[in-house]
């Protein structure tokens, strides 16, 4: 019933030659930028393979020394580019990429990529979903505006909704069609983007193409709420000027300012603690070299746990004292980087839920969440990696000290390990977040996004039927 | 005129649209001055955390100065000078903000605004920095340049779109045109109303705005000045755009698409095809493979260390050198050596970021006078102090204060590694090194008011220059009414 009127709405949308070069705008910035994503994320995906395989290497032939200088050693990760970063890079830019994974501390990821470019390169950020969602509601709207603003102008759609046997059918038509022009426009190409990541990535799997399902869908969606709602303003206001400033009202404040706005109140009602004070609280409770006296208390300590009496009784004992006090020190600045490092990241991410939960009153906000989500970009997937990769730092660290700890030093000399013992630490090999557990965060904007989806085509409706011949 | 003028003001779509902008430009620099008062308060953090610091050491060497059975490891002795200069100095750089700082966020939410400096770290700070929750660094801040750049073209063209085609809308334009009146003169009163209420509402506005986000307007006269010369002409420019719309014969429906679809290409397509192209052409520097190099270079001077160390303690000390035995020397001692040899092995990729970077302001500066959104964006955030020049003078002041730590420190150190022996016989601590007072401070030379205010001005003058010339363009093809398009 309905797609014979879609047809119709759609071959007249076609026929416009300035809609056509306008949204062919959309769609050429739209590939190029995708197609720019898709070689950065190769790149960066051949490199960090490249040097990763290096940094194996290098672990692995240090030659002969002290294990505690192997943790110090030790390795760099680089966080692996996610196929789909190429629609939606989301935090990633602006994340480090490469960690030290070194003894006594949890380093920041380093080298944020946003963090060396100048200022139009931010402002032109190679971010399909980001051009989709911020810009691509011009041309949704422009669409919706030549479909129903201009009859509504001239009374022709009163005429014909006058004549129509269901009026809601044939406007639902309209905006049923400028949502599949826009999508064959706007979300097309980003999708394909995206295939074509996944079609040349080494490492993509079923999960990935999963999300790349999920992406499009929600990319559809969300076209499909502004397509309806702009469908239903254009019939709905009094003229044709007011209509369209009306539309650019709301893509300025609706959707433009929507995630910074949303962005600065979520950090106003979720603030996010002082990270240097983080900084200062962990050089205070966790320095990676302790004092003279922390050194005591230390011995103190191990005395006890190994019933010994004196440091020499402990040597007698078999017990490394150094490699002893670098696994207590070791496992003491892991307990407060649980505390707090890690309570300074649950912040962060209590931070993105408020966040999250804004998307009720934009759907561009619900839209940066699931997309970001979704693409497996947002901080939920980036605290994957950091957790992953300090579970790794630990376990490598943890076994240097286990190494050292039952060798005592011989006539000053310090034990001294090989190839054998860095072949039992297992390569860094991280294992990515699937949607199922990576995505669970962004439930309440994906609820929103249908919300908004219904609201808005229920709005259609409403206008339909105020629509007098 | 006067008329027109009233006209304007009586519009209620103007005052709607004015004080919209208003209050969200208020938002916009109370969030910017929000995010740089935590910054400085920050700051002023570690400023007192460095003092503490160094009262517990004062504590600690006075507690060390005194007989005891053993001498403490080098490393856990502040007064050793090489145990100092590795373990137990601290000292940062910061970056203060310029009084018109919530002007524009910039770069202030990715870049550091404090870092740590140590002597071994390559070519200047370590590379730290403020976490700042990375989803608000990806929608941005919403700010007041974002206002200013994005929200006023679209509200201030609205407005002026439709007042200035309503006769045309209304199909009233005959009836004008049957009147004893030159079109030029016309649309250049109508105009020239719009100009004389939208463009200073505007600046006053912003320095509203940034009154009420705690700026010193006032003192900082200069700065305020230049914005206002910035707004004034960006507001303009909108204005000629929405004029020669609206003189080429369109209604206020297409003058405001005009401006739209023109905002989309300065502010948005012209960057993204810009980047998309530049970071092809002229791909920046791999994070990943200075990660690598560097790595190469640290096993390549581990693997000839006693090498690298001669040859450095001949550098620093001459014949003397030959008085010390490379590999006998503590780590701390040894890292002078090491990282002078780790420079010169990385100098090369050093300079490519560094080529880069010039590259990189050479395309933005370029970019700025093809898109006047791109243009006034810098020139905020170089009025804010918040961009990428002013962080790259930071940048070059802290490799500076680096270097002067250095030559405090490197000799002391390798004076003490000659001349082994505690100054104080059978105390825990050697009291070698006590002068902690001494240690050079970081002080970062402010730009003088003309650096920070030349590309405002410049900006200023070159919208000016743009706004002049699409309204004469304009009103000089205005040869009839136009009657043209309606909508």
């Amino acid at each position: 019933m309905l797609s014979r009127p879609v047809r119709l709405e759609i071959q007249r949308l076609l026929r416009s030659r300035s809609l056509i070069a306008v949204t062919g705008i959309f769609c050429g910035v739209l590939l190029l930028t995708g197609l720019a994503s898709w070689l950065d994320v190769r790149d960066h995906a051949k490199t960090s393979d490249r040097v990763g395989a290096e940094e194996r290497r290098r672990w692995l032939d240090q030659g002969t020394k002290d294990p505690h200088s192997a943790a110090h050693y030790s390795i760099y990760a680089f966080k692996p580019a996610r196929p789909l970063a190429v629609i939606d890079p989301g935090v990633m830019p602006f994340v480090g990429e490469t960690v030290w994974l070194e003894a006594h501390m949890q380093n920041d990821l380093a080298d944020r990529p946003q963090q060396t470019t100048p200022l139009f390169e931010r402002m032109g950020l190679a971010d399909p979903a980001g051009i989709l969602q911020r810009y691509g509601p011009v041309a949704v709207f422009l669409l919706a505006f030549f479909v129903a603003g201009r009859e509504r102008e001239t009374g022709v759609l009163g005429l014909a909704l006058g004549a129509a046997a269901r009026p809601a059918i044939a406007v639902h038509a309209k905006a049923a069609a400028v949502t599949i022009v826009s999508s064959a426009a706007l979300v097309a190409p980003v999708a394909a983007a995206g295939a074509l990541s996944l079609a040349t990535a080494n490492d993509a799997t079923i999960d990935d193409a999963l999300r790349l399902s999920v992406w499009t869908l929600s990319a559809v969606a969300y076209v499909g709420i502004l397509s309806a709602a702009a469908v239903a303003i254009a019939i709905a206001a009094p003229s044709s000027n007011r209509s369209l400033t009306g539309l650019l009202f709301i893509w300025t404040a609706w959707i433009l300012s929507a995630t910074p706005a949303a962005s600065a109140l979520s950090e106003r009602l979720r603030p996010t603690p002082s990270f240097q004070d983080l900084k200062i609280t962990l050089a205070r409770e966790a320095p990676p070299y302790w004092s003279a006296e922390t050194g005591e208390e230390q011995v103190a300590t191990l005395l006890e746990r190994y019933g010994a009496a004196s440091p020499q009784e402990l040597v007698e004992k078999g017990i490394n004292l150094r490699g002893a006090q670098l696994d207590l020190a070791e496992r003491h600045a892991q307990a407060v980087f649980d505390r707090e490092i890690g309570g300074f990241y649950n912040r962060v991410a209590d931070q993105d839920r408020m966040y999250a939960v804004l998307g009720w009153l934009s759907p561009a906000v619900a839209f940066d969440v699931v997309s970001a989500a979704v693409a497996g970009t947002d901080f939920t997937h980036h605290r994957h990696f950091i957790d992953a990769a300090e579970q790794y730092r630990r376990e490598l660290v943890n076994r240097m000290n286990a190494d050292l700890i039952p060798h005592v030093a011989v006539n000053g000399q310090e034990w001294t390990s090989d190839e054998r013992l860095w072949a039992e630490v297992p390569a860094f090999d991280y294992a990515r977040q699937r949607l199922s557990d990576g995505a669970a965060a962004a439930a309440v904007a994906a609820v929103a996004l249908g919300a908004w989806l219904a609201v808005a085509f229920a709005g259609v409706s409403i206008a339909a039927r105020r629509v007098r011949p | 005129m006067g008329y027109e003028v009233r006209r304007v003001l009586a519009s209620r779509i103007v005052w709607a649209v004015l004080c919209l902008n208003a209050a969200a430009g208020a938002w916009g620099a109370i969030n910017t001055a929000r995010l740089h008062r935590d910054q400085t308060a920050d700051i002023e953090r570690l400023r007192s955390a460095e003092a503490e610091w160094y009262a517990g050491l004062k504590r600690q060497t006075a507690a060390y100065a005194r007989p005891a059975p053993e001498v403490l490891p080098y490393w856990q002795d502040p007064t050793s000078a090489s145990g100092f200069s590795r373990y137990f100095l601290r000292r940062f750089a910061d970056k203060p903000h310029y009084p018109l700082s919530p002007l524009a966020v910039g770069q202030s939410d990715v870049l550091p605004f404090a870092m740590p400096v140590r002597l071994e770290t390559l070519f200047g700070a370590d590379p730290a920095y403020d976490f700042e929750p990375p989803r608000a660094l990806s929608t941005g801040v919403f700010d007041l340049a974002f206002v200013l750049i994005f929200v006023v073209p679209v509200t201030l063209g609205a407005a002026a779109a439709s007042i200035a085609a309503r006769e045309r809308d209304q199909q009233i334009l005959a009836l004008v045109a049957s009147q004893p009146v030159d079109p030029r003169r016309w649309w250049r009163r109508r105009f020239a109303a719009l100009a004389v209420v939208l463009v200073p509402a505007a600046a006053i506005s912003v320095v509203a705005d940034l009154a009420i986000a705690g700026a010193p307007v006032a003192s900082a006269w200069g700065d305020t000045l230049a914005a206002v010369a910035l707004v004034s002409a960006y507001v303009l420019c909108w204005l000629s755009i929405v004029a020669a719309a609206v003189a080429r014969g369109e209604g206020a429906v297409g003058a405001i698409a005009t401006v739209a679809g023109l905002l989309l290409m300065l502010a948005v397509a012209i960057p993204v095809t810009a980047s998309a192209i530049f970071r092809r052409v002229a791909p920046p520097p791999s994070a990943v493979d200075d990660v690598n190099a560097r790595r190469d270079a640290v096993d390549a001077v581990q693997g000839s260390m006693r090498l690298v160390v001669s040859r450095g303690l001949t550098d620093g000390l001459g014949a003397r050198a030959d008085e010390l035995d490379p590999m006998s020397l503590d780590y701390s001692t040894r890292l002078i050596p090491v990282t002078k040899e780790l420079e010169r092995r990385l100098q090369g990729r050093a300079d490519a970021r560094q080529t880069h970077r010039r590259l990189s302001a050479t395309v933005e500066a370029a970019l700025g006078w093809v898109s006047p959104s791109v243009a006034m964006h810098a020139a905020l955030t170089d009025l804010a102090g918040t961009g990428q020049s002013r962080h790259q003078a930071f940048l070059d002041d802290t490799r500076e204060f680096q270097l002067s730590l250095r030559r405090f420190m490197y000799p002391r150190v390798l004076q003490a590694a000659l001349q082994p022996a505690s100054r104080c016989e059978g105390c825990r601590a050697r009291m070698v090194f006590t002068d902690f007072d001494a240690i050079p401070t970081f002080a970062a030379l402010p730009l003088g008011p003309r650096e920070r205010l030349a590309t405002a001005l410049t900006t200023a003058l070159w919208l000016l220059v743009l706004a002049i010339g699409v309204l004469v363009l304009s009103f000089q093809r205005l040869s009839s009414w136009g009657f043209g398009n309606s909508t």
